[in-house]
């Protein structure tokens, strides 16, 4: 294409395409007669961003982080990219990768999407003038227990799609055709529903029982606002991954009743409505009060610390969470081992994100229940294309 | 069956360009509408096609050289093999008697599994007109062989197929990849043992 990356996002056609899968039935498709309901399920490899960001959310998530190996410089991370690139075309539009004897493993992509980041160290290595200046660390939070095992990793690849085994698959051969440059240092898995479960375009619920995933950007113009970088040239069509792994006290939040744990949050569990009313999607009213003139909407609730305050209605991003469900450490108290891979996608995680995990650590009915116990911050490279004059492999302009 | 599953990837996407909100609909069958179509399109999109640069008589699809370490190394040989599928796009008999690459000096040979054991493959791979043949582990491969440097994952080699008439085929940007299968010194069978004519 001949427009370039920059304006194709200005003008909205990104989101417009990846809109296509975002908005209705695409591409989470139906097929009638013999197909099985996933058999032409493709979502596109190529474009001005990286699919798996806007992309409908898939019930599996495999986010592996890697290591890189001991001496893998600037032109090792080039041999890198360009084949996990090649690899990751190949195996979400259901072609064979190269050097695999598998090519019945993914002849139904099932939605697969692989998505890279790069961790800061990748910049240290490459290009250390070309470091975005968010890219670093999560500032301490009181509350937080963050866990060195669930830590910052040099890349991370995000793997969703609606079949587990699809997902499995994908995961293998990314990992062992990076054998020589990486080691797999975490592998965050998820769930949510699977596919033809809930309707199309339906939010999610997390372990707790909430409707999960309510406030995001949906239209062209709010993912070019919230989450697509346009600038420099270079970096038009990235975005910003932050990946918080939260613990869930599922004993403690079950002891409370019904009534109780919408307050901790401020929606209705059925709908999740906002408790002034509406549906779900309808703003709270946060300066309705009941009958004792006590404010409707806990000013300490979860959805009033997370909401953007007025003077700084910035702070919004993309969430896209999962959630995790594992087996029960041998000497933990707790019946379960449950929580979210809470990943988040913006522009700057400085400006957008960080004010609100700081706000949420301060004062959060939800704290009670709730503990962070890993954070990553990534840099996730635009979208590439063989054709024209994008990237053909993920970074490579910032590894040339 | 490689080339389906791209050309698939083609039709759907468009195919879900058009149809976006519609209720639930069937997807047009697209192996079939696209198989006869668009290899030149599918040729300029996708690494895979980076085949041969001579017209009508030989393609190398899907060619991987499996990566290895320097000789030196712990981990290292000074030999590895080259997969793929040869199509013969002529309409003649097609011998190859060798190769060569861009990685320069090194003994090139063309191998065959039998019972079991590699060894060179006298009078080299005859592919019919519009064949094929399968270069592959377990199977008839190239080895690029007393080659001491280091050939890793992500990189890209020329390969120069030569006929039995002398003509010299270019197949440009042969991928490198890292894989399990296909170390020379494991038999068909699984099981360890030497390759013969080594040099």
């Amino acid at each position: 294409m001949s427009v370039s990356r920059r304006q194709f996002i200005a003008s909205g056609a990104v989101a417009a395409s990846v809109g296509i899968l975002a908005g209705c039935e695409s591409p989470r498709v139906q097929t009638g007669g013999d197909a099985t309901p996933l058999a032409e399920a493709i979502v596109p490899f190529d474009g001005p961003v990286q699919a798996g960001v806007a992309t409908p959310q898939q019930a599996s998530l495999d986010l592996v982080g890697f290591r890189l190996k001991e001496g893998v410089d600037k032109r090792a991370l080039a041999r890198l990219m360009r084949l996990w690139t090649e690899d990751a075309r190949a195996i979400t539009a259901g072609d064979t990768p190269l050097g695999s004897l598998e090519p019945e493993m993914n002849q139904k992509p099932a939605n697969l999407t692989i998505t890279v980041g790069f961790g800061e160290r990748v910049f240290d290595i490459a290009a250390p003038a070309k470091k975005p200046a968010w890219l670093h660390d999560m500032p301490p939070l009181s509350r937080d227990q963050l866990d060195p095992k669930w830590g910052q990793t040099d890349l991370v690849l995000q793997i969703c799609s609606d079949d587990p085994l699809m997902n499995a698959w994908a995961m293998r051969h990314m990992t062992r055709a990076a054998m020589d440059y990486v080691s797999t240092q975490w592998v965050q898995q998820g769930f949510m529903n699977a596919f033809g479960s809930i309707k199309e375009g339906e939010t999610p619920r997390n372990m707790f029982g909430q409707v999960d995933g309510t406030v995001n950007p949906h239209t062209d113009a709010e993912y070019a606002e919230q989450v697509w970088i346009d600038e420099p040239g270079d970096f038009a069509g990235s975005t910003s991954m932050v990946v918080r792994r939260i613990a869930m006290n599922l004993d403690t939040w079950e002891m409370l009743d019904r009534t109780s744990r919408e307050e901790a949050v401020g929606r209705k569990l059925d709908d999740g409505a906002p408790l002034t009313g509406g549906d779900e999607h309808t703003p709270p009213d946060m300066n309705a009060r009941d009958e004792y003139g006590l404010p409707v909407i806990d000013r300490n609730s979860h959805m009033a610390r997370s909401m953007p305050p007025a003077d700084h209605p910035e702070q919004q991003f993309k969430r896209r969470p999962y959630n995790y469900n594992l087996p029960p450490e041998p000497d933990q108290e707790q019946l379960s081992n449950a929580g979210l891979v809470f990943i988040t996608f913006q522009k700057d995680p400085d400006v957008q994100f960080v004010p609100v995990l700081a706000r949420l650590d301060e004062a959060d009915r939800l704290n009670e229940w709730i503990t962070h116990i890993g954070s990553a911050v990534y840099w996730v490279p635009p979208g590439t294309s063989l054709v024209g004059a994008q990237d053909r492999f993920w970074g490579e302009s910032i590894l040339s | 069956m490689y080339k389906a599953g791209k050309l698939t990837v083609l039709a759907v996407a468009s195919g879900l360009a058009l149809s976006a909100c519609s209720p639930a609909q069937e997807q047009p069958s697209t192996e079939t509408a696209v198989a006869a179509s668009a290899t030149e399109t599918v040729s300029e999109t996708t690494t895979v096609e980076k085949e041969t640069d001579a017209e009508g008589v030989l393609q190398l699809e899907n060619g991987t050289i499996r990566a290895k370490q320097a000789a030196d190394q712990p981990e290292g040989k000074n030999m590895t093999g080259l997969f793929g599928t040869l199509h013969n796009t002529s309409d003649a008999d097609v011998q190859i008697v060798g190769f060569e690459t861009s990685l320069g000096e090194a003994a090139y040979e063309i191998h065959e599994v039998v019972d079991g054991v590699m060894q060179e493959k006298v009078g080299g791979i005859t592919i019919p007109a519009g064949g094929t043949h399968e270069l592959k582990p377990g199977g008839d491969h190239f080895m690029i062989m007393n080659y001491d440097p280091e050939i890793p994952a992500g990189d890209v080699v020329d390969v120069t197929l030569i006929t039995a008439d002398g003509q010299k085929v270019s197949v440009s940007d042969v991928a490198v990849r890292s894989m399990l299968p296909g170390d020379e010194d494991y038999g068909a069978d699984g099981s360890l043992q030497g390759h013969h004519t080594h040099h």
